[in-house]
């Protein structure tokens, strides 16, 4: 855990960088500074490497002062990524990533192994890639090489400035994507600097807005875009992502409590009244515990009067799962507008969608949008 | 596009006046302009700064000079080419490894005869006879180290060679007859070290005691200067400079007025007058126009 | 005789004298080379780190004085200090060297981005570590085009060494300008070139063993 107690910046030429940062990175969770340029962020990020040094208040490294620990120690194990990749053009790649375990003078042997499983967790071939100059690369993988040499001597703490920012959309998603998997299984601190919020909604655990050296607010992506701070934090975020974020309701608003369903054990005949009483077409099967089965159809019912109803269960009928976003289950209807069953976590039925409503909401939404523009 | 077009113009019409500039020029006042040529030895540069200064007293002709050629094969090449008309040269030169057939001798008439012979026939320009003045090629050394050990000659001299470093023009090492070779071979014995460089370093080198011994022309006023003496030629070894005013044949034989002078200019400077000469400009710092003036009009020869 | 067989002639009988200005002239360029490298590159990296501009002018400024020095004038001040030959040319061409020396290392070192030793220093290289195995080596080249610019030109401004005794193949050369001797000329200069241009050769390989080693 890293703490900024009341950190502030002024640099030889009196300019006041960061004004009052309080702070709290926590083990384990991707952090990302995002402000308008110049707001602080690098500053911000280097005081943690000791790059910067503050000129008030304290930085606390697992309780400890950090201007008590050495600083080359300090920046050996964190790893570095630095706004334009930065690799150094005279080493090979092997050398590059290799650089910071070199440095602690870890056995060859084990180097090696390091950097060729590193090399594959980025899907570049070791064999291929090892011995290429950083020139002899592309943007995108340079910046996987610099992504990768931050984390070589297995830092528990990760700096990163706009790692991704020289890359093409569809490059920066793939490294994003990879990011989080590699989070997944590494599980570092990681600082993350950036200029583009959905890059920060993507991947922060927290995100911290800065402004001319505040930050303005900090919290979860979920709790910015349902509460943000002030109208500077609301453009940032974007009217359209707060519209898309926010004004469709959470996906309970659409399952309809007194829903119907039959047991499993009941006869066809029982399940065509049912169907026939609440005028509809479909209707989940479930059993005895609750857990959803399969679903009926009135007209294949109609057809088979004489069958056992367990023979007529179509079990490939789709399903929502509880929880889903909103905006997810309505990219994925498939324009049937029958009855979808909601089903739990532990297989459960919980009710059925109401298609119908839910398109209902959608459309008033973008209305709204539509006219705001 | 006014001033570009103007620009152009008058860049074209430099260029015709260069152009005509190589062909016959015209004085101011209606003569010709001739050029003559000097080495970076002061007593050329005297020598053709008294030939510009009754040519252009008495003719309506002009003469520009070209001074600091570093020897005289640049002079000779000056004449082949037809840029320059006259010069100041010295009769030895014509041991100067430019004629096979040329007969060594120490003997200054033989030698002047040599000279007028070979290189007017070779460059066709006539080699008047001598100025008055020998400024010869020779060795000295420190006055005080001369007297201590009672040495006058180049003879004597050798008993102390083996002890004694020689500072020297980078030429004088090469030379074969009237070089450090010849030397070797006429006087029997060589110096323990021999080493070419600049002629100004050269007493500056001898000044500070780096070196003993140094090749000079007899009328330098650097001799007066460090107080150095020209040790005695026993062996009749270094050939004789006399200096001589040279001239492109064409210019004479069409400007007899020039021949005239040039003839007047033959034995009016004494050695002692030169090395006075020289002093003034390389000592004193006077300026060579001057200086020739001065001397000219002291001579009667200009108002 | 043909010119080619009276030139070959002339090398015949004068191989031993050619040969032996050509020994004086690597001798002295190579030294000269030496000396200045060695003081100029620590030189030009220790004014990269340095934070006073007043000072690197000063010292720019002092190299540069010693250029626009007129050749004569430099041997003339330095023989009463120095005398003459050897040493005395070995000082004037050296202190004539140390600015485009200077000049093209400091650039060289300059030229390093300056992302590169952000990230080198992030990356927890000391200062000693960052100068050897990242700094220098990235500068290599453009230090080393710079060793071989200059040590092209000292070759060249060694013919000057003749001027104060210290012989060389500017002693060919002035020789054979006063004798009268085109061969000389021809060849002291056709000599100093391919020393030249071999030296920069030789030079462009180590620049390529040193930036693989
Ligand atoms: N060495 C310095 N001396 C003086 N001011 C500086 C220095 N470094 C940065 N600053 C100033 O501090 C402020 C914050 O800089 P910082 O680099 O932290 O911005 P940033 O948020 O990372 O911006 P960007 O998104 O453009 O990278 C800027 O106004 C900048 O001009
Ligand atoms: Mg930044």
């Amino acid at each position: 855990m890293i703490e900024l107690k009341s950190i502030e910046k002024v640099y030889e030429d009196g300019f006041q960088a960061l004004k009052n940062i309080d702070l709290a990175f926590e083990d384990g969770k991707i952090n990302v500074l995002i402000g308008p340029s110049g707001c602080g962020k690098t500053t911000t990020m280097k005081l943690l490497n000791r790059l910067v040094d503050y000129t008030g208040g304290e930085i606390l490294l697992d309780g400890t002062n950090i201007k008590d620990v050495n600083p080359i120690e300090l920046r050996r194990h964190m790893g570095f990524v630095i706004q334009n990749i930065g690799l150094f053009p005279h080493m090979t790649i092997y050398n590059n990533v290799a650089a910071v375990p070199k440095l602690l003078k870890w056995p060859k042997e084990t180097i090696k192994e390091r950097v060729v499983e590193l090399l594959e967790l980025v899907n570049l071939d070791p064999q291929t890639y090892m011995n290429r100059y950083p020139s002899e690369l592309s943007g995108g993988q340079q910046q996987r090489i610099g992504v990768i040499r931050a984390l070589a001597a297995e830092p528990s703490i990760i700096l990163m400035d706009e790692p991704f920012s020289a890359l093409d959309p569809i490059s920066r998603e793939q490294l994003q994507d990879e990011l989080l998997r590699l989070q997944s299984e590494i599980n570092k601190t990681i600082i993350f600097v950036t200029h583009d919020m959905d890059e920060a909604l993507k991947i922060a655990d927290q995100i911290i807005l800065m402004k001319d050296g505040q930050i303005v607010q900090k919290g979860s992506p979920k709790e910015i875009i349902a509460n943000p701070a002030d109208d500077f934090v609301k453009d940032f975020i974007g009217e359209k992502r707060l519209a898309a974020e926010q004004e469709l309701p959470p996906l309970d608003t659409f399952i309809s409590e007194s829903f119907v369903s039959i047991q499993k054990d009941r006869s066809t005949a029982e399940a065509i009244e049912q169907m026939t009483a609440h005028k509809i077409t479909d209707i989940p099967v479930e059993t005895e515990e609750g857990i959803y089965y399969g679903s009926i159809n009135l007209y294949h019912a109609l057809a088979n009067r004489d069958k056992k109803l367990s023979d007529l269960i179509d079990s490939d009928t789709y399903t929502v799962e509880n929880g889903t976003e909103t905006q997810q289950v309505i990219k994925q209807l498939d324009g049937t507008y029958t009855t979808t069953p909601v089903i739990a976590e532990d297989g459960q039925l919980v009710g059925t969608l109401d298609p119908y409503k839910l398109l209902h909401e959608w459309h008033v939404m973008s209305e709204t949008e539509r006219g705001d523009q | 596009m006014m001033t570009f077009r103007k620009l152009f113009l008058v860049g074209f019409v430099l260029l015709l006046t260069i152009v005509a500039g190589c062909g016959d020029k015209t004085s101011a006042d209606g003569g010709q302009v001739f050029t003559a040529a000097s080495a970076k030895n002061t007593d050329s540069k005297i020598n053709v700064q008294l030939l510009k200064l009754l040519v252009e007293d008495r003719t309506d002709h002009e003469i520009d000079i070209v001074e600091d050629l570093p020897a005289s094969p640049q002079i000779f090449a000056g004449f082949e080419r037809d840029e320059f008309d006259f010069a100041s040269l010295f009769s030895g030169e014509v041991y100067n490894n430019y004629f096979d057939d040329v007969e060594y001798s120490t003997d200054p008439d033989k030698t002047l005869k040599q000279a007028q012979k070979f290189f007017g026939e070779e460059y066709d320009i006539k080699w008047y006879d001598p100025l008055g003045y020998v400024n010869n090629y020779s060795i000295a050394a420190k006055r005080k180290f001369l007297q201590k050990n009672d040495v006058n000659t180049l003879t004597e001299l050798g008993e102390y060679a083996d002890s004694l470093t020689l500072g020297t023009d980078n030429a004088w090492i090469e030379r074969d007859n009237d070089g450090y070779k010849g030397f070797k071979k006429t006087y029997g014995y060589e110096f323990d070290d021999a080493r070419g460089m600049d002629v100004a370093l050269m007493y500056e080198g001898i000044d500070t005691g780096e070196l003993d011994v140094v090749t000079v022309y007899t009328v330098d006023p650097q001799l007066k200067e460090y107080d150095l003496k020209v040790l005695e030629d026993t062996k009749n070894f270094f050939p004789p400079y006399e200096a001589s005013l040279v001239a492109a044949n064409d210019v004479i034989d069409e400007y007899g007025e020039i021949n005239d002078i040039l003839q007047s200019l033959v034995d009016v400077v004494s050695t002692e007058e030169m090395t006075n000469l020289i002093y003034q400009v390389d000592i004193e710092k006077r300026e060579v126009m001057e200086v020739a003036k001065e001397f000219l009009q002291e001579k009667g020869m200009l108002d | 005789m043909t010119l080619f067989q009276e030139y070959i002639t002339y090398w015949s009988e004068d191989y031993t004298s050619i040969l032996s200005y050509m020994y004086e002239h690597i001798i002295i360029a190579l030294t000269v080379i030496t000396l200045s490298v060695l003081f100029t590159v620590p030189l030009a990296i220790f004014m990269t780190k340095m934070k006073n501009e007043l000072v690197k002018t000063i010292i720019f400024n002092i190299a540069n004085v010693f250029q626009t020095i007129p050749t004569i004038a430099l041997l003339a001040i330095v023989i009463p200090l120095l005398g003459i030959g050897f040493v005395p040319a070995v000082v004037a061409l050296f202190l004539y060297s140390l600015l485009p020396l200077l000049r093209n290392t400091y650039a060289g070192m300059n030229s390093v981005d300056s992302e590169i030793i952000e990230a080198a220093k992030g990356m927890g290289y000391g200062t000693v570590q960052r100068l050897f195995k990242i700094e220098l080596p990235v500068a290599l080249p453009y230090v080393m085009s710079g060793i071989r610019v200059s040590s092209v030109y000292i070759i060249s401004w060694t013919t000057l060494a003749a001027l104060i005794g210290a012989g060389g193949l500017g002693d060919l050369i002035l020789a054979g300008i006063g004798y009268n001797d085109t061969f000389m000329i021809f060849t002291g200069t056709f000599i100093a070139i391919i020393i030249a241009i071999l030296l920069d050769v030789i030079l462009g390989k180590v620049e390529k063993v040193i930036a693989y080693s």
